[in-house]
């Protein structure tokens, strides 16, 4: 743990958190803080258990043990809908648009329901239209959700998660599946949202990406934390390497 | 809405009220039948069009105003109103307390639940003294269809409104999210145990005011005509057919099934049932989105629109 | 005594029960079609099986194979020509219009049949054995061991036969049909064929144990949801659990707090799983 780390106030905490079902072990005995205004990367290969803690920290899952704080409070028996009113917003991995509405209906449902939520519907639909100008579909916003390609949605989620005004955004692998230059955007929007004063937990397995990005790096593996550091100490790490022997990504 | 909107609404309304002053009492009494139709039809549209729980029970909640109702009249011999609203009281009751339990279920398994709880809150109270088992009760007669029609009808616009607001509301916004994926919602910040119970109540309400009114104007009831299933099957049928989630579509459904019902069994006894069932099946292959939809649809598309919608829908 | 004579009888329902439910909780289970209508197809089931009893002499138990025939060309027919183009549309359409298939075909009924009681009396259907002091009738006895050898025999085949493994795939995704070499629409019409035969025997025997109305549809329908839900779906020897859940609840349900109580029982058992274990007893937990 850097200096650094130790010194900032966290916004959010995890002690030993575990995760099981049935007999697996999905997350098991994870502890870090995560500073505020801080961009956290997550990394580890697939199935290590990054989307789970994800989940844990957003309310959808529950931890079998271990403590969740946020602001200096505990989360257990939060529903998500109230982390969400303290100001935990995210995107999933596999996304979930609301596929009968407009593009800008999907947003307006944060406006409305967030951190700070707009009062009115014509004050949320500015809201919204502004999130989506944010992320760059200011000229799509009528158009149905689902009619949206790949990129395009990784975007709405993104906007739809900060019409939250959240104070921590979790982000679960909105890199995936874009070209270099889409990546490039979307490390420079993470970095403008960071500058507005957002506390970020972004998954990826892009490393060139998480390598810009990142102020500090957790790396999780058959659900433990096997490293953490700034992203040189951890990419060097030779438990590190191990874990993705083979793997290596750009 | 237009203000174009609103002075079709009004004509519309308008014309409705004049009924009982200028046509046959026959017809006054189908539209009592159907306006309360029409009110049930909009009570599923909340619970089932804009939250996406398709209930197939909401003749629980009529059955409960109904005997509530009745109830309070016969054996408190408490004045109408009284009655209307215990037996409101007791079906949102109901919706509040078992919709927690019974909304944490989804798609077919809520569907079920809730018609098997219809079936089973019948079969206890056939088994009441207090409501009379399955003899029924007799309420006071009190003559006077037009008072009936012009209740009815206030009931139809009262929930109208309700719905119109819910399009425009937070609350509302907050339900089609839901319908729409819930599991998003509910991380987007959405209550939606509490909004989903709120519905359900929502629903509750209307239909058992329907269920009261219905009671004392026919002014007997039994478990098997205040509880009667089919009209579940009818009430949603209503809905979908002129629109599942629009402001008007259940009304519009509710007056053209009704309608088109009325007059074949006219000139065609005893078909009634047999066109009913056609009608289901034809309007939900080729309408599934509901009259209103296809209405906005068709001048632009035609017959095409059919086209898509089958090709839409089949495997 | 009186209580191992209501065990029988419950145990001798709930076998008759399975077979009943078993056609819906197949078609529900693979294509998550739930058919409204599968009340009608039994009690048409039992009319094909009446007709040819009375108007050919044909004992039930012989003519079975027909009826069950008949029931799936039927079946098939319908699900080839009009459920196929629904599968994709919102739930609740599709049981509209099973709904709207049922208030034809009792209609139909109604007016092809009229609505007498009727039953299918073959010679042996008043006799009764003895066993450790309970009386067995012995129609009912071979209506149970029918409704056993049945859903035995689905079972093995979903496990066993080509058809049978391409159908247990098309419930996993459409894709995994087209694997096994079955077209998606031809799996789903078969698929709804055997539900609807199945109902088809289910009908003939109940028209030997029971009575038959054009209006026995929608109470079976109702029963046969109970059934395949306390059950589970997972699982095609589910509705045996099912059915004799059902079957002994009911039973014993008359027996202690009286007959009038017998549907409140069976539906509050039927809420009560359903809110605290809704996939049923040989369910997987979700």
């Amino acid at each position: 743990m850097t200096q650094q780390a130790a010194r900032g106030e966290a916004l959010f905490e995890a002690r030993h958190v575990t995760k099981r079902y049935g007999g697996l072990v999905a997350v098991s005995d994870v502890s870090f803080r995560h500073a505020e205004g801080e961009i956290l990367g997550l990394i580890g290969p697939n199935g290590a258990g990054k989307t789970t803690l994800i989940n844990l920290i957003s309310g959808t899952q529950e931890p079998t043990g271990g403590t969740l704080l946020f602001d200096g409070r505990p989360l257990r028996g939060l529903p998500p809908f109230r982390r969400a009113h303290l100001g935990i917003g995210r995107t999933f991995q596999i996304m979930k648009p609301f596929p009968g509405l407009s593009v800008l209906d999907n947003v307006t449902a944060g406006a409305l329901f967030g951190r700070q939520p707009e009062r009115t519907m014509p004050s949320a639909r500015d809201a919204a239209a502004h999130w989506l100008e944010f992320v760059g579909l200011g000229d799509k916003l009528d158009q149905p959700a689902d009619a949206l390609g790949g990129p395009d949605r990784k975007r709405l989620e993104l906007a739809k998660a900060l019409a939250l005004k959240p104070r921590l955004l979790l982000l679960d692998e909105v890199m995936a599946g874009l070209n270099a230059v889409e990546i490039d955007e979307v490390v420079d929007l993470i970095r403008r949202i960071r500058d507005g004063g957002t506390t970020i937990l972004v998954i990826e397995h892009v490393v060139k990406a998480i390598r810009q990005l990142s102020d500090r790096l957790l790396v999780l593996q058959y659900g433990q934390l096997i490293a953490e550091g700034t992203a040189e100490e951890v990419l060097d790490d030779p438990k590190v390497i191990e874990a993705y022997l083979g793997r290596r990504r750009h | 809405m237009r203000s174009l909107a609103w002075i079709v609404a009004l004509a519309a309304v308008a014309a409705l009220a004049v009924v009982p002053f200028t046509l046959s009492p026959v017809i006054v009494q189908f539209g009592i039948s159907t306006l309360l139709l029409a009110v049930l039809a909009q009570g599923w549209n909340i619970i089932g069009g804009f939250t996406g729980y398709a209930s197939f029970g909401n003749s629980v909640f009529y059955g409960l105003g109904t005997y509530g109702t009745a109830v309070a009249m016969v054996k408190f011999e408490l004045p109408f109103w009284l009655g209307l609203a215990i037996g409101a009281v007791v079906a949102v009751a109901f919706a509040l307390l078992l919709g927690l339990p019974v909304l944490r279920l989804r798609g077919h398994y809520f569907a079920i639940t809730t018609l098997a709880l219809s079936e089973a809150v019948a079969a206890i109270i056939a088994n009441l003294d207090i409501t009379g088992r399955n003899t029924g009760l007799i309420l006071p007669l009190i003559r006077g269809d037009t008072m009936f029609y012009e209740l009815s009808l206030g009931l139809v616009v009262l929930a109208t409104l309700t719905v119109l607001w819910l399009s425009r509301s937070r609350f509302g916004f907050g339900l089609i999210a839901i319908r729409e994926r819930e599991d998003a919602a509910e991380v987007m910040g959405i209550p939606t145990t509490l909004y989903k119970t709120l519905a359900f109540g929502l629903a509750a309400l209307f239909s058992a005011l329907a269920g009261g009114i219905h009671a004392y104007w026919i002014t007997f009831i039994d478990p098997a005509s205040a509880f009667d299933i089919s009209l579940n099957v009818r009430m949603i049928i209503m809905a979908v057919f002129g629109g599942a989630g629009t402001v008007v579509g259940p009304v519009i459904g509710a007056l053209m099934l009704s309608g088109v019902a009325e007059v074949l069994a006219s000139y065609i006894t005893g078909v009634a049932s047999l066109f009913f069932g056609l009608v289901i099946i034809a309007a939900v292959v080729f309408t599934p989105r509901g009259v209103i939809d296809a209405v906005r649809k068709l001048p632009r598309r035609g017959l095409a629109y059919f086209l898509d919608t089958v090709r839409e829908t089949r495997l | 005594m009186l209580a191992l004579q209501v065990l029988a009888n419950g145990i001798l329902l709930g076998g008759l029960y399975a077979v009943v439910a078993l056609g819906l909780a197949l078609v529900w289970g693979v294509l998550d079609i739930i058919n409204l209508a599968h009340g009608a197809f039994i009690m048409l089931g039992g009319y094909i099986a009446y007709y040819l009893f009375t108007g050919l002499g044909l004992d039930p138990f012989a003519s079975l194979p027909l009826v069950m025939a008949a029931m799936f060309v039927l079946g098939y027919l319908i699900q080839w020509g009009l459920l196929n183009f629904l599968v994709r549309a919102p739930m609740f359409n599709m049981l509209l219009v099973t709904f709207g298939i049922d208030v034809v075909l009792t209609y139909l009924a109604q007016l092809l049949f009229s609505a007498d009681l009727r039953t299918i009396r073959p010679a042996y259907a008043g006799s009764n054995f003895q066993l450790l002091g309970v009386t067995i009738p012995w129609a009912n006895l071979m209506a149970f061991a029918v409704a056993m050898l049945l859903t035995g025999l689905l079972a093995l085949f979903l496990q066993r036969q080509r058809w049978g493994r391409a159908i247990r795939a098309t419930a996993q995704n459409l894709g995994a049909a087209r694997l096994h070499g079955v077209p998606p629409r031809f799996a789903y019409a078969l698929t709804f064929g055997i539900g609807a035969a199945l109902a088809g025997g289910a009908g003939t025997l109940y028209g030997v144990v029971a009575q038959l109305t054009p209006y026995v549809g929608v109470p079976l329908t109702a029963k046969s949801f109970a059934i395949a839900i306390i059950g589970g779906l997972d699982n095609p020897l589910g509705v045996i659990v099912g059915g004799m859940v059902l079957g002994l609840a009911e039973a014993f349900g008359s027996l202690w707090l009286g007959p009038t109580y017998r549907d409140a029982v069976s539906l509050g058992l039927l809420v009560m799983v359903l809110i605290v274990r809704p996939t049923g007893i040989l369910g997987r937990t979700a």
